[in-house]
């Protein structure tokens, strides 16, 4: 599924076929967390396809937050933090890369918006001049701005300084944002934790909109938000991998006991 | 007994026990009575104050001490028969009282002694007797007069917070008065604009081929010199220290926990407690190894006389810049390591995740979000250095011949010391009518810079760091 804009960070379509890239973007094999002496992830081995949506759902605790920061490496900034095993993105260990060339192809969206104190075209193009990238800068604001279904509402007011926006706002300027980079796969911690309805559905369409073209793992509390948007679901309890599979089969015929539990809303 | 109700007991208050009881004109003697003891307790206080600057004031407070007390007392019983509340507090201020009449009465007029090397005067120990007993009593008088509620509670209490600074501004403002009265009336535009020179000397000229010396005499009154003076300090004392500044501050956030910037925290706190005159001694002695070699133009500082020829002076605005900004780098320093620390962490989190190096986050979010301070640290350095005199004591001069950052230095600092005439007795005949006029521009240069300070952190503030 393409959007029908012309990508203009360059001037050559992005034509990604689905076929012609691997079908699994991250594998995870025998990831293990330890946050000083206690241990946060216990072996988990896992899988996101490319182009669709997993979710990665749990209790409280249960370190769903923390596997989505070893993705692209973002627990290095946690002291005493220490891993195991090996995450391959497109076959290439992440350990083993410098960690800014990672985060520009992993991007990131964090649970309380954090847009920067600049303008709303400053904060897009944060990204292309922290790392160079040769491109028409307002075509890319636009672009990202259309594909975060923000252009109709800011098309006016991207001088304006980017605090000024509702925390709705904000959320999809900060999605937009790390769009700007250019990223393969795009990690959701909890993005519409913060936001009344209205902005969560918003938000959830622009997160549909971008399937195909981008991998995006997404770590959900809500339940509805899971079965909307994803079509992978993965269930972790106390550090391990319960459940893995296709959204439909999770919710309607969980294998196992506790993620019956968990999905029917009994609360762990 | 009558027994009382939770509520009665829970509520302090004196008004919603008994006054819907009361009959109209009990009210109004309550009242009368609380305005009274206000009154006195106030007027108790307010000669404590007075008694300290006045001189015909000796006779009145041990009266004072003994209406304090009795009404202090009777304002007890009333409370305990009529209302039913005890505080024992004013039986304790009361006993105060009655024990300062009797020191009062006790004591000598004047008093020395007693490992106190110097002599005090009896009003001196009045004074400070009246307010330790009348502010307290007036902070009483207050919360009964307001109704004795747990409000009233709070609120009672800022006569004790009010005096000092009342005392505080009261005593700024002395100053500043006697500053302005001073200063005010001598400065006109002419004296703004015209430098100091007061030089007699031979001009050499030809005549015939023979050298003649003619007298010559150029005398100009002014304090030109000395403002331009005091702003060229500030100007170069900034542009040397804001740089290392800001480096200083930005390596001590980056690496708190190493050798070095364990040894640079403790050097600037050093730095800021080290004696200025101190540092006026190392300006001496820069000057001094600066003598014989190719610096000294640089560091003595030169100037040109009448005549064309070039002679060396004992210190140049650049050596007084060096030296001064020893004393803001710190400041600076620090106000960049808080406001770098300020920053929310999920600002650098999010710069982080967007692949940006360590370097681009640090001068593009951490540095932009810690101008306010930065740009206070600099006002407070500049203020620091448009009045530091100790510091360019020994090095200064009168600015006779132009003012460059490789001339003499002088600042409006160095001018009033200058008219008081240890220095010399003919230039404080010559300028010393301007000595207040001087120490007027130097209070308004100062405010000047503190409000634009002010006003340019909230500016800032606001627009950058918006909702946060």
């Amino acid at each position: 599924m393409k959007i029908g804009v012309v990508d203009a960070h360059t001037n050559v379509e992005k034509a990604i076929k689905m076929e012609d890239k691997a079908p699994d973007r991250i594998e995870i094999k025998g990831l293990e967390v330890y946050y000083g002496k206690s241990q946060v992830l216990k072996g988990i081995d896992l899988t996101f396809p490319t182009g669709k949506v997993t979710a990665i759902i749990g209790p409280s605790g249960c370190g769903k937050t923390t596997l989505l920061r070893c993705l692209n490496r973002m627990h290095e900034l946690t002291e005493g933090c220490k891993v195991k095993g090996q995450i391959l993105l497109d076959g290439e260990n992440i350990f083993d890369m410098d960690p800014m060339l990672l985060r520009r192809r992993v991007g990131m969206v964090f649970q309380k918006p954090n847009p920067f104190p600049k303008s709303i075209r400053e904060n897009i193009l944060y990204g292309v001049h922290a790392i160079g990238l040769k491109c028409d800068h307002n075509q890319v604001v636009r672009a990202c701005l259309e594909k975060a279904a923000l252009w109709g509402e800011l098309k006016d007011r991207i001088h304006d300084n980017a605090l000024t926006l509702s925390l709705g706002q904000q959320q999809r300027l900060c999605i937009a944002r790390s769009l700007a980079v250019m990223p393969e796969v795009i990690l959701l911690d909890e993005p519409a934790s913060s936001l009344d309805p209205v902005s969560t559905s918003t938000l959830e369409a622009s997160i549909m909109a971008m399937k195909g073209e981008y991998t995006q793992i997404i770590v959900t509390h809500n339940m509805n938000e899971a079965i909307k948007v994803s079509d992978y679901v993965a269930f972790l309890y106390m550090g391990k991998l319960m459940e893995y599979g296709e959204t439909q089969k999770v919710f309607k015929n969980p294998e196992r006991q506790e993620t019956k539990d968990y999905v029917s809303g009994i609360l762990y | 007994m009558k027994m009382k109700t939770v509520r009665e007991i829970s509520s302090n208050s004196i008004n919603n026990v008994t006054s819907t009881e009361m009959p109209v004109h009990s009210r109004i003697l309550e009242k009368l009575i609380l305005v009274f003891a206000l009154l006195i307790s106030g007027s108790a206080l307010l000669l404590g104050v007075f008694s300290l600057s006045l001189n015909n004031l000796e006779s009145f407070p041990v009266p004072a001490f003994g209406i304090l007390a009795i009404f202090l007392l009777s304002l007890f019983f009333y409370l305990r028969y009529v209302k039913g509340k005890k505080d024992w507090k004013l039986i304790i201020f009361c006993g105060l009282s009655f024990g300062a009449l009797t020191l009062l009465r006790i004591l000598p007029e004047y008093l020395y002694g007693l490992n106190i090397n110097g002599i005090i005067h009896r009003s001196f120990v009045s004074a400070l007797l009246l307010i330790s007993i009348g502010l307290p009593s007036f902070c009483f008088a207050l919360f009964y007069f307001l109704g004795a509620t747990p409000k009233a509670n709070d609120l009672s209490h800022y006569p004790v917070i009010i005096l000092p600074i009342l005392l505080m501004l009261v005593a700024y403002g002395i100053i500043i008065v006697r500053v302005f009265q001073n200063g005010a009336p001598n400065i006109n535009w002419h004296m703004l604009i015209t430098p100091y020179r007061w030089q007699d000397f031979q001009q050499e000229t030809w005549q015939n081929n023979w050298p003649q010396w003619v007298a010559q005499s150029i005398h100009q009154t002014g304090i030109r010199n000395y403002i331009l003076g005091t702003l060229l300090l500030m100007a170069l004392t900034s542009i040397i220290s804001l740089p290392i500044g800001i480096s200083v501050g930005i390596y001590i956030t980056e690496y708190s926990s190493g050798l070095l910037a364990n040894i640079i925290k403790v050097s600037c706190n050093v730095l800021k407690s080290i004696s200025v005159f101190i540092l006026g001694l190392t300006a001496v002695s820069l000057v001094t190894y600066a003598s014989g070699t190719f610096l000294s133009k640089i560091f003595d500082g030169s100037f040109v006389d009448a005549n064309g020829n070039s002679h060396l002076a004992n210190g140049s605005f650049f050596t007084a810049a060096v030296i001064i900004s020893l004393l803001i780098i710190p400041i600076i320093a620090r106000a960049t390591e808080e406001g770098i620390r300020s920053i929310p962490s999920n600002l650098k989190e999010g710069s982080t995740a967007l692949g940006a190096t360590h370097q681009y986050t640090l001068f593009h979010i951490l540095l932009p979000w810690s101008f306010p301070n930065i740009i206070t640290g600099l006002i407070l350095g500049c203020a620091e250095a448009a009045g530091s005199l100790a510091t360019i004591w020994f090095i200064s001069g009168t600015g006779e011949f132009g003012v460059s950052p490789l001339r003499p230095v002088t600042s409006l600092a160095y001018f009033i010391y200058l008219c008081r005439g240890d220095f010399s007795l003919s230039f404080k005949k010559i300028e010393g009518i301007w000595q207040f006029s001087a120490a007027l521009i130097l209070i308004v240069i100062t405010v000047g810079l503190s409000i634009t300070a002010l006003i340019l952190k909230r500016k800032l503030s606001q627009r950058q760091r918006g909702a946060q």
